[in-house]
């Protein structure tokens, strides 16, 4: 009889937990069923201009799982930094921004005005030039995959584009170079420095110095004398309300205003963006012929977004796909 | 209007509790998630550990073998195990890494009650069931398992209240479940939806902490007293 009544109170407890479990079945899943819906009926190569669906998927800022869920298949589509060593490493496909819906963040020098000189311009333009987004994320991939020395990677990219030895004109007295403290910046920093070196300055490395925060106020104040920045967010740490224009001559010349009030001239914007970006894995690339992000708008299945849980409501995500592009998320 | 006036607004408002990602959708995910994780530790566990608390041997090894689950950080665990099996959904269970990482954390409570009630239940008993000719299986079963039976519900209980709240932070991997509210609303700075979240899985404990409780008496007045 106890025993009876023991086992009945697991049975019920039992019960009501597999109830639970079998409940419902997720968004996922009938995500895929869709998909697989849209797959079989859309066979035919009729090209809808817009109205393409991507499911989206919360998981985080182009961080570990959202590369991993790429990776395993479980999203097609990644928000990343464009920049991102591991898109070299696993030779994802970065579509363009070919509606231009991200904001310009272009790698460019801040130099403290009374340091500036024609002379060193033309130094740090001429690192500025060569440097394509491309390329910087094979520099990151040097550094995050190979473990390569930013010293090491940043002598053989220079030595690689002729830029040092500096032809240019020559450099005289001592330059502290700063860096914000994540790799990247390391590298950029680095690049001006040897550069500086061979044009015949001497240059004091202030590297890792913290976060924009610590280090544009140290550049105001003279503590350094130049740093690398990006376009975008510096025009935002000057002014947050500033709207940030996607073509960079404009972006740019709005950071020059904002920059001179706090004593800050900047050289040449490098081609480089560190900024967010579409990636896919080359299978998909190929498989729906997927080169800029419009074309994410010709894809029949509906496939599936990862990014920042803030996505659904940020202009640079879904709502800039929605807007700019087209493209429904659900 | 105040935090708790905007929290009240939102756990009222019928809108929140509608579709996909409404509040009855994420309850029943959650209650999903963690009660079939919880299953999953129980059957791995559970029969392990009431063997070797029969044979009173290898308690303190199995321990610190199950303890692996609580050792690690359960977020440490849950980004490596979406590493290897990615984000996607597996039939029954749910998010595969969320269910591995809570199975994990649940079978150290689930092992170490078993375990030592199994291995706990006095001699004179298991001298009886002996003396009355019951084979070792026997013993286990019909004898020590029913005298134990109330610290085998507590372990259940420690298992499945741990699993609720922490089940929460499957959210950061993309998993649906009552976390969605404390990472999405901290995402968007709506600190409502952030507290609203984080009083449902208070709830959801609570109450799973008191139905297995009210079990746990029960099966105590009606298991053999020692």
């Amino acid at each position: 009889m106890r025993r009876r009544l023991l086992y009945t109170a697991s049975l019920t407890l039992l019960v009501a937990l597999g109830a639970a479990a079998c409940g419902d079945d997720g968004e996922s899943s009938s995500a895929t069923t869709t998909a697989a819906v849209a797959t079989t009926a859309g066979g035919a190569a009729t090209t809808a201009a817009a109205g393409a669906t991507l499911t989206f998927k919360p998981l985080d800022a182009g961080g570990p799982l959202t590369k991993a869920a790429l990776t395993k298949g479980d999203i097609q589509v990644a928000l990343v930094f464009t920049s991102d060593a591991d898109i070299a490493v696993n030779k994802w496909i970065l579509l363009e921004d070919d509606k231009k819906l991200q904001p310009a963040e272009n790698l460019i020098p801040a130099i403290k005005k009374t340091a500036d000189s024609a002379n060193l311009r033309a130094a740090l333009d001429a690192v500025s030039k060569p440097l394509t987004t491309a390329e910087l994320t094979e520099l990151n991939r040097q550094q995050s995959q190979d473990k390569s020395d930013s010293a090491a990677i940043a002598k053989a990219w220079l030595a690689k584009n002729k830029l040092v030895p500096y032809a240019g004109t020559k450099l005289t007295g001592t330059l502290k170079v700063g860096s914000t403290n994540f790799g990247e910046q390391e590298i950029v920093a680095e690049l001006y420095a040897q550069v500086l070196e061979s044009a015949g300055a001497k240059v004091d490395r202030k590297f890792k110095l913290g976060n924009r925060e610590v280090v544009a106020p140290a550049l105001e104040k003279g503590d350094i004398d130049l740093y690398p920045e990006y376009v975008g967010s510096y025009t935002s740490f000057l002014n947050k309300d500033a709207t940030i224009p996607t073509d960079v001559a404009a972006a740019v010349t709005q950071l020059t205003t904002l920059a001179a009030a706090k004593g800050v001239v900047l050289g040449a914007a490098a081609p480089a963006e560190d900024k967010n970006g579409f990636v896919v894995t080359s299978a998909t690339a190929t498989k729906y012929k997927l080169a800029k992000t419009s074309d994410l708008a010709t894809v029949k299945d509906t496939l599936v977004l990862g990014g920042p849980p803030e996505c659904p409501q940020r202009p640079y995500c879904a709502i800039g796909l929605n807007k700019t592009y087209g493209l429904t998320i659900k | 209007m105040s935090l708790l006036g905007d929290v009240y607004e939102w756990m009222t408002d019928a809108d929140s509790w509608r579709g996909n990602s409404g509040i009855t959708h994420r309850l029943v995910e959650h209650a999903r998630y963690t009660a079939t994780a919880t299953i999953a530790a129980v059957v791995i566990a559970g029969p392990i550990a009431a063997w070797l608390g029969h044979k009173r041997r290898f308690g303190t090894l199995g321990m610190n073998i199950a303890n692996i689950g609580q050792t690690l950080p359960t977020f440490a665990i849950l980004v490596l195990v979406v590493q290897v099996v990615g984000t996607g959904d597996a039939p029954v269970v749910g998010p595969l890494a969320l269910f591995l990482a809570m199975t994990l954390l649940a079978i150290p409570p689930i092992f170490t009650n078993v375990y030592t009630g199994v291995a706990n239940v006095d001699d004179a008993y298991r001298d009886a069931a002996r003396g009355l000719g019951m084979t070792s299986r026997q013993q286990l079963l019909r004898a020590e398992v029913p005298i134990a039976a109330p610290l085998l519900v507590t372990g259940l209980r420690i298992a499945l209240v741990q699993v609720i709240a922490t089940a929460t932070i499957g959210a950061y991997a993309g998993t649906g479940g009552l976390g969605r509210f404390i990472i999405d609303g901290f995402a968007l700075q709506d600190y409502p939806q952030v507290f609203g979240g984080a009083l449902l899985v208070a709830g959801l404990a609570i109450i799973g902490d008191r139905v297995l409780v009210a079990v746990e008496r029960h099966v105590g007045v009606n298991s053999p007293r020692i």
